[in-house]
């Protein structure tokens, strides 16, 4: 081979990245061929000076604006809860049924004969209680939240392509704000609302071409577009995935979420809602006033006399209406967030790993136990992790339990004890 | 040597455990234990962000940005490929729709640094020309190098700055990109092509400049 030829190889050879019979061939021509020697250990110089490159320092408030992001993005949206979360969720379930028992038994102490026999056991009794009521209800609560989270979480799993549960985020805008202006008192028969609504979909797909013309298509049909869309095929599978943002006509987004449903099996979906109405008629009252303030100026400016005037009256008219461009872009911007929803859709191809083709016969027959039997040991540590779960939780349940017990027992004995 | 200082993120086996079990614990909800697991990544994220978008603003906003894209996506991320190379994806990803509205401000055409491969003749590999001027300052070669990379064109300027700075190899490079391993090759050969004709032509001027290509005494391999 020729010297230029495998020179084009030289910066594979330094990488480390090079096939190893070009590497051998390399090894074999430098020993004879000293230009090329040379053009190796300047290339090896070149390369050596690269890694004396450091990357910079992150910005020093970078990780406070990040928590501050992160923030906001959980308050949008809530991360749904994981399986393992589920036991856990029963624990607390059975733990607060628990705690709800011993605090209706801790609230008539005359069950037990408490009454008059022992101060300091009374007293202690009567301190706990509402203690243990309150852990009781507050953790009911709870576990309502996880519960419904939970139930909710089951549904997206099990529900066909064309059924989907939704959870509605916190908005993010504080209605009561924009009230200060007297202007702008809602009035719900004649201003419309004004509401921003983002759809996050995952959407697991057969073929991804397919898919992806289909959203294009639906964005132009519920008369939006693509916003932006990003994809990625795996080197070494037949693996892809990607995003996708479209905007869709705001009415019609619910029938577009629901058809793009149609398109593969949805693996999770949710919207969030921002309510701008106040907001947005805030704005436009101020921006009524502005135009009037406007015309105003406009009026004093041809009735002007002297120059000082004029100059004070202008800059005064350039702050107002530069004011009322700002106030007409804000209005225009959320005219459109509002008109057009936004549908953010995470898609991928089912994992090649994962798609097994089933075995026949005998084979298939061995795969099955086999299967079975991984299932059986997953089922027992699953267990056995509840009860874990289960016995953590309940410990301060069992605490009180036991302190019950002790002092019952405790009591029963004086009472043996004076009798006789 | 590069691998040493590169270092695809989980260095050992017991690093790649422990972030296996980070991502378990964020994709439950886990917030701390997500952000133990991408503070690893945002340097270097930033760093891929700062030489190819040119300026800190723009690189803290799409390494948060990229962070975001990670949280709201962890679910999806299965596990089929190291999360390093999901990571880098979605930066580079991230990085290319940031690049386009920093182009777009400019008025400017980005042709990306994708897939498609510039079809007319030899595509520009780098333009100096548009540079205000590489000046070699004694002892500054380190400065000298990075103007080097920011000379090349953004899809050149990608895969240097993942192989120099972020030390990935090639196959990490090529997910990352989404482009064959193939073209990784070809591209790091070219854009290393040119940066070192263009510090041959500096070094008329600075004889200094040699010594980065072991030459004239002073060489440093």
């Amino acid at each position: 081979m020729k010297c230029a030829e495998l020179q084009r190889h030289f910066d594979e050879y330094l990488d480390q990245e090079c096939a190893p019979e070009i590497r051998e061939l390399i090894d074999e021509h430098l020993t004879g061929c000293a230009d090329c020697r040379a053009e190796m250990a300047s290339r090896k110089a070149f390369h050596a000076a690269f890694a004396g490159l450091v990357e910079e320092e992150l910005p020093c408030d970078f990780n406070a604006v990040f928590s501050e992001r992160l923030a906001e993005e959980e308050r949008r949206q809530p991360r749904r809860k994981p399986l393992y979360r589920r036991a856990w969720a029963k624990g607390v379930a059975l733990a607060a049924c628990l705690l709800l028992v011993v605090g209706v038994i801790g609230s008539m102490p005359g069950l037990f004969g408490v009454q008059g026999t022992d101060a300091a056991a009374m007293e202690s009794g009567a301190a706990s209680e509402p203690a243990a009521s309150r852990m009781a209800n507050q953790m009911v609560t709870d576990t309502d939240i996880v519960y419904s989270k939970t139930a909710e979480a089951e549904t997206t799993e099990e529900a066909p392509a064309g059924e989907m549960a939704v959870e509605e985020s916190t908005s993010s805008y504080d209605a009561g704000e924009g009230a200060a202006l007297p202007a702008v008192e809602p009035d719900s028969a004649v201003m419309e609302r004004k509401i921003i609504k983002d759809w996050y979909i995952s959407l697991e797909i057969m073929d991804y071409d397919v898919a992806f013309a289909a959203l294009e298509e639906l964005a132009t049909r519920y008369g939006g577009y693509v916003v932006s869309a990003d994809s990625y095929q795996s080197a070494d599978s037949e693996y892809r995935d990607g995003w996708i943002s479209l905007r869709v006509n705001a009415e019609q987004a619910e029938a577009a979420v629901a058809e793009i449903a149609t398109l593969g099996v949805v693996e999770s979906s949710s919207y969030s809602t921002s309510d701008v109405t106040s907001e947005y008629y805030d704005i436009e009252a101020r921006l009524s006033q502005y135009q009037a303030q406007e015309e105003r100026l406009l009026e004093m400016y041809d009735a002007a006399e002297t120059v000082s005037d004029l100059v004070t009256i202008e800059t005064e008219l350039v702050r107002v209406q530069s004011e009322i461009e700002s106030m007409e872009g804000r209005l225009r911007y959320y005219d459109q967030l509002t008109a057009l929803s936004l549908i953010e859709i995470s898609l991928y191809t089912p994992n090649p790993y994962t798609q097994t083709v089933e075995p026949q016969g005998w084979a298939g027959f061995v795969q099955n136990l086999r299967e079975h039997f991984l299932r059986g040991i997953n089922n027992l540590l699953d267990f056995v992790a509840n009860l874990v779960y289960f016995l953590v939780s309940a410990l301060p349940v069992l605490i009180i339990l036991a302190v019950v017990i002790v002092v019952i027992v405790v009591l029963i004995r004086h009472r043996r004890h004076r009798r006789p | 040597m590069k691998r040493e200082r590169g270092a695809a993120l989980p260095a050992g086996d017991s690093s790649v455990l422990a972030e296996r079990e980070l991502i378990k614990k964020a994709k439950a909800g886990d917030n701390a234990a997500f952000r133990q697991l991408v503070d690893a990544y945002s340097k270097r994220i930033y760093n891929i962000g700062l030489k190819m978008l040119g300026n800190s603003e723009d690189a803290a906003d799409m390494t948060q940005e990229t962070l975001l894209k990670i949280y709201r996506n962890l679910g999806g991320f299965r596990g089929d490929s190291a999360f390093s190379t999901w990571v880098y994806r979605i930066s580079v990803n991230t990085c290319r729709d940031a690049l386009r509205a920093v182009y777009r401000r400019h008025e400017r055409v980005f042709s990306g640094f994708g897939e498609e491969e510039a079809e007319d003749g030899f595509p520009e590999v780098a333009d100096y020309s548009a540079l205000p001027e590489i000046i070699y300052i004694e002892g500054e070669e380190m400065r000298y190098l990075q103007r080097l990379i920011d000379g090349l064109t953004p899809k050149y300027r990608l895969v240097v700055t993942l192989r120099e700075l972020s030390g990935l190899s090639y196959q990490e490079i090529a997910d990352a990109a989404g482009i064959s391993v193939g073209t990784v090759k070809s591209r790091l050969n070219r854009a290393r092509a040119a940066m070192r004709s263009q510090a041959e032509q500096d070094a008329e001027q600075f004889p200094q400049l040699l010594r980065l290509m072991g030459k004239e005494g002073g060489a440093r391999a």
